[in-house]
């Protein structure tokens, strides 16, 4: 048995079942098209049923952007004067920060510059059927041309945009139309393997529209440093950053060392602590909120980091999802490493957790998930406004700033930004875990 | 009842082809099985059969009538799935009764118009159902309540109920133990008798094949390799897929010339091969071929023309298997009774030149 | 493992260990240590507070028993707390529930670009309850919001308005958590159904709903539960107004938050934490028959 775990059991199917579906779907669906529902019917109604699932689709997916579109249409809107003299719903007169592409110092242009070259290559990545962990794909020179090229029309027509915008001209729609197009028909440089004709087109205009506005909006617009500065979240960002590591750290190593000896170990009176665990799901913080306040207060610890992280230090929950996934672990495999003389220690660090690794890996983005988020707490006991988390600083910037509604806006976009990156990035991993409980594997 | 035909039938996912222009005549009442390894395309021709996958090119007829474009639910077929795929959350007899809610049916006669059925007939049908698959007593159960040899039944009964023109089976007998297995082939080969109503039936199992089929189509690759009653495919494989596909164990092919010294024979090495007496005259000398014989048709004899060095044996209680090769192309004997011999040694074979096969090397189609 | 093996594997084995249960209570330390400070001892330390009765200078009376429990939980003050949290709930789950319904099966299929929809049904799931607090607190805003409605300042609609921010938010976790259970369902029984002659409608009422029914009674329990806890939503949108029609329980518990009213505060807890056992354990046997479970 070797010691880095690296077993042929490492890459067991059954963790991954929830999320490995044919088709590469994250999320998944079914194995089949249901073609028995659409045999026998006219190719009209066929099609018709087809525009019609389409059609609930978009307006659902309305129902879930709408609030955020708005919002962030509002939040590039001038301040309360302007709506005071009407309601316009589209940019009157938006500050936008830099007038080009090449303004605003070294590390902002590097940044932007980095951040749209990754953007367009991840779209031809997966346009040209690679994935991340195969990028052999991308290099080729179509794919390599359309990228670069793609870069440089971004950033000769995000200047041009920014600047009629901030001068109102009248063209700017006319700019907005040129670096859409010019820019698909970069992309479509590098497409060369969709099948039919509109595919790379529709998708070269959609990677169009959807790279200029974000590059226009996130990097033209001043709300975004002005939210950053006026609501002072820095610091609120900086504060949430450090107990999100801390609370998740705690609670994965706090679970891991739980689970192992429900898992692993023989104890008498398993059953009743394992339920006495179970157990305090049934004890929120909203139950125990006073009294938990309370001995922060005996403590000392208000507004304190471990005031703040020792009450989250563990979680049944945590505890509830490794134990399943320590279960996973053939005793087979326990047993020969008893054999192989390791310990209990070394079967834990070289084995249980390697093996269970996707488990470990989901609780810790909820974790991370549920840290940063956390709002009651925080709120209960941070009473300097200096020491906030990034959620309270929210709140503060709601009460203060009414009338600078896209202050606020812009600064609750920025706090949330970093859940929104965890979640694109560990999508699988989150909707694993979420699910645990709900479908029994 | 009534008959189901392939007319050059293709089927295309995206770039894969499943189906690959599939004739195929399956007459009224007869119990058809489509045999071949996995994603060979049998199940997908069955499944075109019921309509839960689309037609790419050709037509497929149930009885006379074109049903490409026809809606699964009014071809008057069932399908018994691998999975069984019964209601979970339902009883036993809504189970049974599920087709019969929705579907219309003939019920006056073939030339009325399809109808509902009332609440009366449906329940006669369920209970007949239930009765000529032994499941009085059960109805009332869940399927999570039942065995895996009851579940079957259950599917099998719902697939009864609605008096299809054809039974759709995909693999049923894949889910049960060996003992149950065989009893519940004698029992669909009984219901088939009295139910006579015609079955087309997806298995990988030759064993199933052989005992249950009127005729057995075997696919490969999706394309249909050769049909023909099991004695047909037996005895006379149309090419060297079904030939090494039909019988256990697999018979033995070897590459040998064809030679006319000391008499026409096919030349393995030092080793003679009867050729069939049809072909002793239609083939030149020299000339490449394979050459098959089944096991069982191989004899140890001391006159035996064929070189057989032993590797092992292997005694089974009525018969053995010799495990060896002859010049090095692996040769199984089967033999009834123990033969005293040793690994390592030399034994002679002989074969019956009717029990010879020869097959082109290039088509792998049989010579004849 | 055959019975026999099972067997063998128990009579080979000591009893228990001296070393092993070390080891067991050295790695459970930590866990219980959090539990008991953070969950039991509070929990036990709110049963006896809330006899005591205090006065505004913070000092307690003594012990007067379960008055208090009898006076305040049936006060107007807690039953109109336990009333606007009750009113979150109905608001939000049923709302949770058909939409989560709703997303999971429109996403539930093999079209082009579904995973970009499903990924945007799910991306509610990023937002923390402030955060979309501060949206809806924008977009409801009757000075500066898009939306100009007073519904956040109309003490009729104020509940409704909060609620609709968390069937927002609860969007993406409905949606995936059905989801899942749909994927539960094989793809055999929808075709047996089909065969049947079912139509969609049909198909979804008589066999996928009843067979995604575990999963639907998860999600109604965990949407109640959100439900119950409301608090950062009147938090931040109303802070428990207009005229505290939005204060539910936990806001006025946060609000309890001093020692001149813990006896108080104490009370309401404890009057939570068994509403909300109630209520989930009464779900669980209502609908527990109702729920088919495979095998």
């Amino acid at each position: 048995m070797r010691a880095d775990g690296a077993v042929d059991l490492a890459e067991r199917p059954s963790e991954d079942a929830a999320a490995a579906v044919p088709g590469g779907t994250v999320l998944g669906a079914p194995e089949r098209e249901l073609t028995a529902a659409t045999i026998g019917k006219s190719s009209t109604r066929r099609t018709l049923g087809l525009v019609g699932q389409y059609a609930l689709l978009v307006v659902l997916a309305a129902l879930v952007l709408v609030p955020i579109v708005l919002v962030l249409i509002q939040a590039l809107s001038p301040p309360f004067p302007y709506l005071d003299a009407g309601r316009p719903l589209h940019p009157v007169a938006v500050e936008w920060k830099d007038k080009g592409w090449l303004d605003g110092g070294a590390f902002s242009v590097i940044t932007r510059t980095l951040v749209v070259a990754l953007a367009l290559a991840w779209v031809q990545l997966r346009a040209a059927g690679g994935r991340l962990s195969n990028p052999a794909p991308l290099l080729s020179p179509r794919c390599l041309v359309a990228v670069g090229a793609g870069v440089v029309a971004v950033a000769a027509f995000a200047g041009q945009i920014w600047q009629a915008s901030v001068d109102r001209s009248g063209t700017t729609p006319l700019w907005w139309l040129l670096a859409i197009v010019v820019l698909a028909a970069t992309q479509l440089i590098g497409f060369g393997r969709l099948r039919q004709w509109w595919q790379p087109v529709l998708l070269a205009v959609l990677v169009g529209i959807a790279v200029t506005a974000g590059v226009v909006v996130a990097f033209g617009a001043s709300v975004w440093n002005r939210g950053w500065d006026q609501g002072d979240i820095g610091p609120a960002m900086g504060r949430s950053f450090t107990l999100t590591v801390l609370i998740t750290v705690a609670q994965v190593v706090t679970s891991i060392l739980a689970a192992y000896a429900f898992a692993f170990l023989r104890f008498p009176f398993k059953t009743l602590v394992f339920a006495l665990f179970m157990a305090t799901l049934l004890l929120p913080l909203e139950v125990t909120l006073l009294a938990n306040v309370q001995t922060i207060r005996e403590l000392g610890w208000i507004n304190s980091n471990a005031g703040l992280v020792l009450p989250f230090a563990a979680t049944a929950f945590g505890t509830f999802l490794i134990r399943q996934g320590f279960r996973g672990v053939p005793p087979e495999v326990h047993d020969a490493t008893r054999l192989d003389g390791y310990g209990h220690m070394g079967f834990l660090w070289r084995f249980a957790v390697p093996l269970t690794r996707p488990v470990i890996a989901s609780f810790t983005v909820i974790s991370a998930l549920g840290a940063w988020n956390q709002y009651l707490w925080p709120q209960a006991i941070i009473d300097d406004d200096r020491q906030q988390t990034s959620q309270l600083a929210l709140k503060n910037i709601a009460g203060t700033e009414v009338a600078n509604s896209n202050i606020a806006i812009a600064a609750a976009l920025i706090v949330a930004l970093p859940v929104l990156l965890l979640l694109i990035a560990f999508s699988r991993q989150i909707i694993r875990g979420l699910t645990a409980g709900a479908v029994k594997g | 009842m009534a008959s189901v035909t392939f007319e050059n039938v293709t089927k295309r996912f995206d770039d894969v082809v499943a189906v690959d222009a599939l004739d195929l005549a399956i007459d009224d009442g007869e119990f058809m099985v489509l045999l071949g390894p996995s994603g060979c395309g049998k199940t997908t021709a069955l499944r075109m059969i019921a309509g839960l996958e689309g037609i790419t090119d050709g037509k497929l007829l149930i009885g006379d009538q074109v049903v490409n474009d026809i809606d699964p639910a009014r071809r008057d077929v069932s399908m018994v799935f691998q999975s069984y795929a019964l209601y979970p959350h339902m009883t036993v007899q809504r189970n049974i009764e599920s087709p019969l809610l929705v579907r219309r049916y003939h019920a006056d006669g073939p030339d009325q118009p399809a109808r509902k059925l009332s609440r009366t007939e449906r329940s006669e049908r369920v209970d007949e159902a239930a009765r000529v698959l032994g499941l009085d007593g059960l109805l009332k159960r869940k399927p999570a309540a039942l065995s895996g040899g009851q579940r079957q039944r259950v599917a099998l009964a719902r697939a009864f109920v609605g008096r299809p023109k054809a039974f759709l089976m995909d693999e049923p007998l894949s889910n049960l133990d060996a003992k149950l297995r065989a009893q519940t082939r004698l029992e669909l080969v009984d219901l088939h008798r009295r139910v006579e109503t015609t079955v087309v039936y997806v298995t990988h199992d030759q064993v199933e094949a052989m005992t249950m089929a009127h005729r057995i189509a075997i696919l490969s690759a999706g394309r249909l390799q050769q049909v023909g009653t099991p004695q047909e495919v037996y005895d006379v494989p149309a090419n060297l897929f079904v030939a090494q596909f039909i019988g256990t164990p697999p018979m033995n092919t070897l590459t040998g010339a064809f030679t006319t010294q000391g008499g026409p024979a096919i030349a393995v090495g030092e080793s003679r091969f009867p050729v069939p007496a049809d072909l002793k005259t239609r083939l030149d000398e020299g000339r490449t071929v394979i050459v098959g014989a089944r096991p069982e048709h191989l004899d140890v004899s001391e006159d035996g023309t064929i070189a057989h060095d032993v590797r092992a044996v292997e005694w089974l209680g009525h018969e053995c298997l010799i495990f060896g090769s002859v010049e090095s192309s692996p040769v199984v004997v089967r033999q009834v009774g123990m033969a005293p011999l040793a690994a390592g040694g030399t034994i002679r074979l002989a074969v019956d030149p009717a029990n010879v096969h020869l097959f082109d090397p290039e088509t792998t189609e049989r010579l004849a | 493992m055959t019975t026999a093996a099972r067997l063998l594997r128990r009579r080979d084995r000591p009893r228990y260990s001296a070393k092993e249960m070390g080891i067991a209570l050295a790695l459970l330390a930590p866990s219980i240590a959090v539990f008991v400070a953070f969950f039991y001892r509070p929990f036990l330390n709110l049963l006896n507070w809330g006899t005591f009765e205090s006065r505004a200078n913070g000092a307690f009376f003594e012990d007067v028993g379960l008055r208090q429990y009898r006076e305040q939980l049936t006060s107007d003050d807690f039953r109109e707390g336990l009333w606007h949290s009750v009113q979150f709930v109905l608001y939000t789950v049923p709302a949770g529930l058909v939409l989560g319904v709703l997303l999971a099966v429109a996403a539930h299929r093999r079209l082009r670009g579904i995973k970009v929809f499903q990924a945007i049904f799910s991306s509610t799931l990023a937002s923390s309850v402030a955060v979309t607090s501060v949206i809806f607190f924008y977009l409801l805003n009757p000075v500066v919001g898009i939306f100009q409605v007073d519904w956040l300042t109309n003490p009729d609609w104020a509940m409704f308005a909060v609620a609709l921010s968390a069937i927002w938010q609860n969007m993406g976790l409905s949606f995936i958590i059905v989801l899942a259970g749909l994927q539960n369902v094989p793809d055999e029984v929808v075709e047996a159904a089909t065969l049947d002659g079912y139509g969609p409608v049909r198909r979804l009422l008589r066999i996928t709903l009843p067979l995604i029914s575990p999963v639907l009674l998860f999600l109604l329990v965990v949407l109640v539960i959100f439900g119950l806890q409301a608090f950062a939503q009147p938090d931040i949108l109303t802070n428990g107004g207009p005229a505290g029609a939005t204060e539910t329980l936990v806001f006025k518990i946060n609000r309890l938050v001093r020692p001149d009213n813990i006896g108080i505060g104490a009370v309401y807890s404890v009057g939570l934490f068994f509403v909300t056992l109630v209520v989930t354990a009464a779900q669980f046997v209502i609908l527990e028959r109702r729920v088919h479970y495979a095998r």
